[in-house]
């Protein structure tokens, strides 16, 4: 009896000096100068993500810190944004889309940049002449095979709904992530108003629709599917990091959209100069080399050499689409995926 | 009897009113305060420049009634009560049978069996999801064992990310407490009735059926009902497998409350939640009281045999059943924590790689996060613990006086509350409450409001179970009423209290719904880190964050499992 009492009493004892102690630590630990809070999505922060050299780089050049906060995927990233009962206390945003570009400036949350750098950016990509929204880099939307499953490659996106793909194909939730918004572009484009008709054809497809990239990637790169929504560039990660061709982009005939990433200041941000000289640093050739081999996207500065790997990377006959209801589309066309047979 | 005593009798003092009602509107507090925020919305939404007044205020109401996805609600509800009626068909079908084992028999691992009931509580299903996606995954290494056996590995078909994935999940994480909860009855069915039948003829199986079964029909009912509302609230585990089978209600507060920043919707959806979780929460007390007067009846646990011939085959096959099964799992993540994989054509090693990575890598997580962890998580366990404390003298303490019984009962009622309403719609009620809706107040307030009513139930019983001669001496050696409380009661039920002060830990440590319903990504608690590597696919690291939460929570363990069986 007294040796359990003094054993429970050593054990909350112990926890409340580890908790006392942690918290004094971390009060220590606050990070002293500048600093900025950066929100993105998961990718961007993940271990074979930009963040840690970009963040590398800008605070040995410029002595300001950087803090990463990942909200998820992009489609987290701009409702984390739009939270009406929260104000966003992000100095930088970087992730949005050009589907999101729309609701993005309407919000009033970013302010207009004054760049040095602006003007090494392909003009293609500057869709915010506000300036206010900044292109940092691009890819086309493509499926990616895994040529090794014994699965024949699909040549259209109507080819994805053939029941020979049953439960073979991996896509993302529109609601939560940027690439899932851009296949629902891109079937919008596609099919216009019969678009629903499709995901409700494709349905059957689909093993499962992930909340992020970053999980449907995974699964894919596990095995559980032949078939993933990435990009067309995605085949030179294999390619840089396992020296393998094994995993190809496909070529559909109804062409490919592009998403172009964006990145901008909070006009409720303390630190408004220095997040500017970020941004400016991010689409300067130096930050911009990183991109290549760490997103798996073309960085949107013109004047970047690309590596090697991206020998293996699709350029596709463009398709533009946009989004007819940012507001309803993502939820219709989910609820036409889930709990369905 | 002293002066005292009788004066306490008469009238109860005021400050236990006053910390009652506290209590009270302490628990009811979000509630409000997210209703009327939602209603606000509601009222507002689609505002027109020239519609004011109360008929632009009753035509927003009605539009967004119009608004309401009727369909997708109800195949959300559809979906909710399907997966957690199978969820809790199979937990019963895996639980009863060790049920048995434990009541009538003796074996080795019987309390091991026992004390898997804690595993609910104390490890939270995120890691648990991470064990079975690494053990039943299509490269999990179930499947490898399957290809070692002669099949191809291209055959296994992993089902995690299914229907029956989600159920496999909490049938497994669920079964211990229809272990714990009937064995616990079980042992006190005398077997007089039983042998009776069969000395009139009957076989073994009708013997059981007319002489065991109908008395032990409340306990696998309440058993039933418990695990019924856990899986009926799930929400971690269908939104890592759910995505393509279904959505429950749970998940669906979440997409309205995250992604469509749509709070009138969010609040229909947890409403019918509610609704529902009430009628189990009626099934379970109406079937806990049935029970609990039986076992008075019986008293004393019956006689267990020693496992012996078929019995002894029986508890084996049992016993490697779980082991393969639900104990795999689990051991796979403390596998997996130390294993590093292949990476630039290196190959796989044993080491602490993983964890040197989340110490030492890019923003160096593990750190951080066990310390946001320890002090938003201990805050609130602190704040469940204090409250716990303070409700449960109360409540014995007016139950003593038998005045106030009505508003005992009130807060014995509000102690469901935790188990009636989604955890999203108390942590954005706190949110709505606190001054420039601060997240991490949120927190602590949601996950002690979610955690108090375990710490308070137990140490209710505890209370309950002192011996009143004890307190009433302490009255007649002319201790005041609330001296002889702190120095004698409170002093005897010390041990409990620490008991269920590290059970509201476990709970409040473990728990990555009001974190993610927060989206509170920038102070970072290990479930949170642990879900982001999970969904990442990084799962070394996420092992290794995985066994630092299991270490932690998995101090209940040590506990006596009387604070397991209250709660």
């Amino acid at each position: 009896m007294m040796r359990t009492k003094y054993f429970i009493a050593t054990i909350l004892l112990c926890g409340a000096f580890i908790a006392v102690g942690g918290s004094a630590w971390a009060q220590a630990n606050q990070p002293g100068g500048p600093e900025l809070t950066v929100w993105t999505y998961d990718s961007f922060i993940s271990e074979w993500g930009p963040a840690a050299q970009i963040a590398e780089a800008f605070t040995k050049t410029y002595g300001i810190k950087l803090r990463f906060v990942s909200k998820g995927d992009g489609g987290a990233l701009l409702s984390s944004l739009m939270d009406p009962t929260k104000m966003p206390n992000a100095d930088v945003v970087i992730g949005l889309d050009n589907n999101q570009l729309e609701k993005a400036l309407a919000s009033g949350l970013f302010t207009p940049l004054k760049l040095k750098n602006i003007g090494q950016i392909q003009k293609n990509l500057l869709i915010d002449p506000s300036n206010r929204l900044i292109p940092f880099d691009y890819g086309q939307f493509a499926f990616i095979w895994d040529s090794q499953s014994g699965i024949e490659p699909p040549a259209s996106l109507e080819d994805l709904t053939n029941p020979k793909y049953r439960k073979k194909i991996i896509i993302m939730d529109p609601r939560t992530s940027t690439p899932g918004l851009g296949f629902l572009a891109w079937t919008e484009a596609v099919y216009g108003n019969g678009w629903e008709g499709y995901w409700k054809r494709l349905a059957p497809s689909v093993l499962a629709m992930t909340p992020s990239w970053d999980t449907g990637y995974g699964l894919f790169t596990k095995g559980e599917a032949p078939l993933v929504l990435s990009y067309s560039t995605s085949p030179a990660y294999h390619k840089a990091y396992e020296n393998t061709e094994r995993y190809k982009s496909l070529q559909f005939k109804e062409g490919h959209p592009a998403q172009i990433e964006l990145a901008g200041v909070l006009a409720t941000s303390r630190n408004r100069e220095s997040a500017q000289k970020f941004i400016d640093f991010l689409i300067s050739s130096e930050c911009q080399a990183f991109l290549p081999e760490t997103q798996w996207m073309f960085p949107a500065n013109a004047a970047t050499k690309l590596p090697p790997s991206f020998a293996v990377a699709g350029r596709y006959p463009a398709l533009s689409g946009t989004i007819q209801d940012l507001d309803r589309d993502p939820s219709e066309a989910a609820n036409l995926i889930v709990g369905t047979p | 009897m002293s002066a005292n005593l009788a004066k306490w009798r008469r009238t109860p003092p005021l400050i236990l009113y006053v910390g009652l009602i506290a209590i009270l509107v302490l628990s009811l507090a979000p509630l409000i305060a997210f209703v009327r925020v939602a209603a606000a919305h509601a009222l507002d939404a689609g505002a027109v420049a020239g519609e004011q007044g109360f008929n632009a205020a009753f035509a927003n109401l009605m539009r967004f009634f119009a608004s309401i996805p009727g369909s997708v609600v109800l195949k959300s509800l559809r979906f909710t009560i399907l997966q957690s009626a199978a969820s809790t068909a199979l937990a019963l079908a895996i639980g009863l049978p060790g049920a048995w084992l434990a009541a009538r028999f003796d074996f080795r691992g019987r309390r091991i069996l026992l004390a898997l009931a804690a595993i609910p509580f104390c490890f939270p299903p995120i890691l648990v999801i991470l064990a079975f996606i690494l053990y039943y995954g299509k490269e999990g290494m179930l499947s490898q064992l399957y290809a070692l056996v002669g099949g191809r590995p291209h055959e296994y078909q992993g089902m995690l990310y299914s229907f029956w994935g989600i159920v496999l999940v909490h049938a497994f994480y669920n079964f211990p407490i229809a272990v714990h909860q009937v064995s616990a009855h079980w042992m006190r069915i005398p077997s007089s009735q039983a042998e009776a039948a069969r000395t009139l003829g009957a076989g073994r199986f009708r013997a059981f059926l007319a002489g065991v079964l109908p008395q032990l029909l409340p306990s696998v009912a309440q058993a039933a009902g418990l695990i019924f509302l856990y899986c009926f609230f799930s929400f971690t585990t269908v939104l890592v497998f759910g995505g393509r089978a279904g959505t429950t209600l749970e998940v669906q507060i979440y997409q309205a409350l995250r992604y469509q920043s749509n709070l009138p919707l969010s609040t229909v959806y947890s409403a019918i939640e509610t609704l529902f979780a009430f009628a189990g929460i009626y099934v379970i007390t109406r079937k806990s009281d049935a029970r609990k007067s039986q076992m008075a009846d019986y008293g004393r646990i019956q006689r267990r045999a020693r496992a012996a011939g078929a019995e002894k085959l029986a508890v084996l096959a049992y016993e490697i059943f779980i082991a393969i099964f639900f104990l795999g799992p689990l051991a796979a993540i403390v596998v997996e924590a130390f294993r590093v994989p292949a990476s630039f054509g290196g190959a796989t090693k044993f080491g602490l790689g993983n964890f040197s990575r989340l110490l030492g890598g890019f923003q160096a997580p593990l750190i951080p996060a066990l310390i946001s962890t320890l002090k938003l998580s201990g805050l609130a366990a602190l704040l469940a613990t204090f409250f716990g404390v303070a409700a449960s003298a109360s409540i014995y303490s007016l139950e003593k006086s038998g005045r106030g019984v009505a508003l005992a009962r009130a807060i014995e009622t509000s102690q469901w509350l935790p188990l009636a309403v989604s955890p999203a719609i108390m942590a954005y009620g706190w949110l709505f409450l606190s001054s420039n809706h601060t997240t991490s107040y949120a927190l602590v307030a949601a996950q002690a409001a979610i955690a108090w009513p375990f710490v308070s139930r137990s140490l209710h019983a505890a209370l309950r179970a002192l011996n009143p001669k004890v307190r009433e001496a302490a009255r007649t050696l002319g201790a005041t009423p609330l001296k002889s409380f702190v120095s004698v009661e409170l002093r005897m039920i010390g041990p409990s209290i620490a008991a269920s002060a590290a059970f509201a830990f476990s709970i409040t440590a473990g728990d990555a719904n009001v974190p993610l319903m927060l989206g509170m990504n920038e102070h970072e608690t290990l479930p949170l880190l642990l879900y982001r590597l999970t969904s990442a696919y990084r799962f070394n690291e996420a092992c290794a964050a995985g066994l630092v939460l299991g270490l932690m929570t998995g101090i209940v363990f040590l506990l006596k499992e009387k604070v397991i069986d209250v709660a």
